[in-house]
């Protein structure tokens, strides 16, 4: 199928394009600073919450969240660094209260796996797929619409 | 007394299954087709058992029956009858009950088939069906029954989990368990195939339909599981990797391969081991997800020791899967491929590299769910990974996904042709390029990250993927009109009603890159705050401006509860953007907290403004002082509608596919139907 991009043709999809872009492009003009309510919000990000599966502390409504997010503000303002609350939490409730696992130690094993199994199954993809390759060529077709004396002749040539 | 007869109803289901599993199994032995057949009604029967089994329950919780431990955990006094019965579903004894009701309409209907041309695998099908199904069954009466009575009745029950009194959330456990349990019948096919050593496809021909059924279905369900957790767990967000979505999402992604694959067989002979195997891990996934829900086991592995459901699901798997096994690797030999691989570089390899894609999300997803449970088991300790650690994992091979789906269609079966893919795909990539340059060009205004020239790029990728399916319809139609003379509306319909699968499916990407959009608006560009403000007081937020109204107490929607509620004007900010004027009115807002003070349970239910694009989503966090100031947290959630529009786009490929969709195998056997044209 022969299809040319023309000039015009390709300045359509551009504007298509463009439009498209301006749909695309929210607002970004983010970023004031809230205080210590947002850096509190910064640190429970980081943090697991016990009573909300999945979902992080800045992001979970319970009371017993709260708690924790008084915590750390109180922290914070005691003159402690977003780090040191971190670790504070993670020395009381170990590793696994941060949302994501450090990268060190055991939890590198949790980073390596997805990589090591992608591997692997692709490895193992591609050895199957090797060995079902068709070893000998593939039988060759005659299209259709070909001479139907060719065809005969092929025919006698490969049987004889 | 009715409630009763619900209770031995359910009993005599199982039974019925039980034997109806060993009366087609004898049948098929002895080659007595009475056998056979009284089978298949006692297991087509079970349906209307269960359903007498629901009717019990529900006929409790309408008259708020409060002898039953069930009704007094998802019901009371001032319940509305509405929820009354959505609570049938509410907790663990009646959701699994309810799944059991699903599962045998799924048994059912399929009983019903005609069952000419594959009547081999009727006993094979029943049974397999009857056992799963008695074995839920089975479940539910000994470690979670609903029917349970309480020796002192109280006088109020403790009513429904509010998080529950949602719409999505009445929705959504229906449609995501018909997911799970649909699969019940192409599982059941496979099963039968491999014990009666069939060689050809006729289980991938005959379950099908009922593939596509339980997959849109499981697909439904998540996305109003996502809608759901977006309007009532106040955190702004639709997906949190959370261990319960995670259990839904693996069936979801072992399905979609299977899907896939089942098409290479279809079309070529091939990769039949693979397709068995990938059938029973979607099943087996399904069987490991409603275990690990319904057990107990997410919260604590002494939950699972403790109730007598974990050892009972734990059995069963442990059958399920050697049963699975043992049959998969004795059939080895009759699941040869009919044919050769022609080139790596072939739709064929294409899928292949999209089953590797997808199984290896799925099993990642899997094992890291299973790791908090793993770890307490061996160490004591739970280790959890959270949103970040699946954000960077998993998200990537889902990228590679929407890459594949927008080379795959332009890569010819068997032989491929680089060269002619480059060509075909020249004016998506034009598209996608120019596409990226605009959205460079609209986000170098404010600031130009790493993290927004990635979005921008992935934009790209969904412009091309979308350009390139999009122009398979307009190919075809093209084709048509040129060849047939037909105006171009009717070439389209009729080159969809000519390959609805196809056409269909390629409808199912354009949805899945609509909500690979909304997931990138979100994910890239959404942000969020948290302010507090005083009463009259205006703060600043994303181009907009937040002006605080004051609190009240409102009626709340229940009788059990108590509502405060503020009030918020937004409007435009003076930094909004080059598209809207400061001070514009964008709406007003009333998020507020419902107090639950017999559940002691606090909700706090968000309420929305902005625009289709980008979706202001403002939650109450604190108030002092009878509302003299307040705190909102605040979230800009760009581009989140698209999630929802993708859904029905999905949904509206489905229906195209499966409506009328080509003659299943059983009328294609009568030939003169072929003949006729």
């Amino acid at each position: 199928m022969k299809r040319r991009h023309t000039p015009g043709r390709t300045a359509l999809l551009m504007i298509v394009a463009l439009l498209l872009g301006a749909l695309l492009a929210p607002a970004v003009a983010r970023g004031q600073d809230g205080g210590l309510d947002e850096r509190t919000r910064e640190v429970a990000k980081r943090l697991n919450c016990p009573t909300c599966a999945g979902r992080n502390l800045a992001d979970c409504p319970t009371d017993t969240c709260a708690q924790w997010k008084a915590e750390i503000t109180a922290q914070l303002k005691a003159g402690k660094s977003e780090a040191e609350v971190t670790d504070y939490f993670i020395s009381r409730f170990g590793a696994g209260v941060l949302q994501e696992p450090p990268r060190q130690g055991g939890y590198l094993l949790a980073w390596a796996f997805p990589v090591i199994l992608f591997i692997a199954l692709c490895v193992a993809a591609f050895a199957v797929a090797r060995r079902a390759l068709r070893k000998e060529p593939a039988p060759v077709v005659p299209a259709a619409g070909s001479d139907p004396y060719l065809d005969a002749l092929e025919r006698d040539v490969q049987e004889g | 007394m009715l409630t009763d007869v619900g209770q031995y109803a359910v009993l005599l289901a199982a039974l019925l299954l039980l034997y109806a599993a060993g009366a087609s199994v004898y049948g098929a032995q002895r080659d007595d087709d009475r056998f056979v057949q009284s089978g298949r009604i006692a297991a087509a029967l079970a349906f209307p058992l269960m359903v007498i089994g629901m009717a019990g329950l529900l006929i409790a919780l309408i008259n708020n029956d409060f002898s039953l431990r069930y009704v007094v955990s998802v019901s009371s006094l001032g319940t509305p009858l509405f929820f009354r019965i959505t609570a049938l579903w509410g907790a663990q004894a009646g959701s699994l009950l309810f799944w059991c009701v699903l599962m045998s309409a799924f048994v059912f209907v399929a009983m019903q088939r005609r069952w000419d041309a594959d009547r081999e695998l009727l006993p094979y099908v029943t049974a397999t069906m009857a056992l799963t199904l008695a074995f839920f069954i089975v479940l539910t009466l000994v470690s979670a029954n609903p029917f349970e009575r309480l020796d002192f009745p109280p006088s109020d029950g403790r009513g429904l989990n509010p998080l529950l009194r949602h719409p999505g959330m009445i929705i959504h456990p229906p449609v995501l368990y018909a997911g799970f349990t649909g699969f019940i019948v192409p599982f059941a096919f496979c099963m039968a195939s491999l014990i009666t050593r069939r060689k050809d496809d006729l289980w991938l021909r005959a379950s099908r339909r009922w593939t596509l059924v339980g997959w849109v279905f499981l697909t439904l369900g998540l996305i109003l599981g996502g809608r759901w957790a977006h309007d009532v767990l106040g955190w702004g967000g639709y997906w949190g990797w959370d261990p319960v979505e995670n259990k839904s999402f693996v069936p979801w992604l072992l399905g979609t391969a299977f899907l896939h694959s089942a098409m290479i067989q279809e079309k070529r002979g091939m990769f039949k081991n693979w397709n068995v195997a990938l059938m029973m891990l979607t099943f087996g996934s399904i069987v490991w997800a409603t275990a690990i829900v319904r057990s107990g086991l997410l919260t604590s592995v002494h939950a699972f020791a403790a109730s007598s459901m974990g050892p009972i699901f734990l059995g069963f798997l442990v059958v399920m899967l050697a049963a699975m096994l043992y049959f998969w690797l004795t059939r080895l030999d009759v699941l040869k491929s009919e044919n050769a691989l022609d080139k790596l570089f072939s739709r064929e390899g294409v899928f292949l590299l999209q089953n590797v894609v997808f199984v290896s999300a799925a099993v990642t997803v899997f094992a890291l769910t299973s790791l908090p449970i793993a770890t307490e088991a061996i160490s004591g300790q739970r280790l959890t990974v959270g949103p970040p650690y699946f954000n960077a994992v998993v998200v990537p091979q889902l990228i590679l996904l929407i890459a594949l789906m927008g080379i795959a269609p332009l890569v010819a079966w068997a032989r491929g042709n680089a060269r002619a893919v480059a060509r075909q795909s020249a004016g998506a990539l034009i598209f996608a390029f120019a596409v990226l340059v605009a959205v460079f060009i609209a986000l170098s205004l404010p600031a130009l990250t790493p993290m927004t020239a990635l979005a921008a790029a992935l934009a790209g990728l969904c412009a091309y993927t979308a350009a390139v399916t999009l122009v398979e319809y307009v190919r075809g139609a093209r084709a048509r009109m040129q060849a047939n003379h037909e105006p171009a509306l009717v070439a389209l319909g009729r080159l969809i009603a000519r390959n609805q699968r196809r056409y269909g499916g390629y409808l199912v990407h354009l949805g899945v890159v609509v909500i690979a959009i909304g997931a990138i608006g979100k994910g890239f560009f959404g942000s969020d705050a948290i302010r507090n403000v005083p009463l009259n007081g205006t703060f600043t937020y994303g181009g907009y401006a937040f002006t605080y109204r004051g609190t009240q107490t409102v009626p709340c929607q229940f009788d059990d509860c108590s509502t405060l509620q503020a009030a918020l004007k937004v409007t435009r900010a003076s930094d909004a953007g080059p598209f809207a004027r400061a001070g514009d009115f964008v709406g007003g807002l009333y998020p507020r907290v419902d107090r639950y003070p017999a559940q002691q349970f606090t909700s706090t239910i968000a309420d929305v403004t902005g625009t289709f694009n980008e979706e202001v989503y403002v939650i109450l966090s604190a108030w002092e002082d009878e509302g003299s100031s307040a705190t909102f947290t605040v979230y800009i959630n760009p581009m989140i509608n698209w999630l929802w529009v993708g859904g029905v786009i999905m949904t509206l490929g489905f229906i195209v596919a499966f409506w009328r969709a080509e003659p299943s195998p059983v009328t294609r056997a009568v030939p003169v139907l072929q003949g006729a044209k």
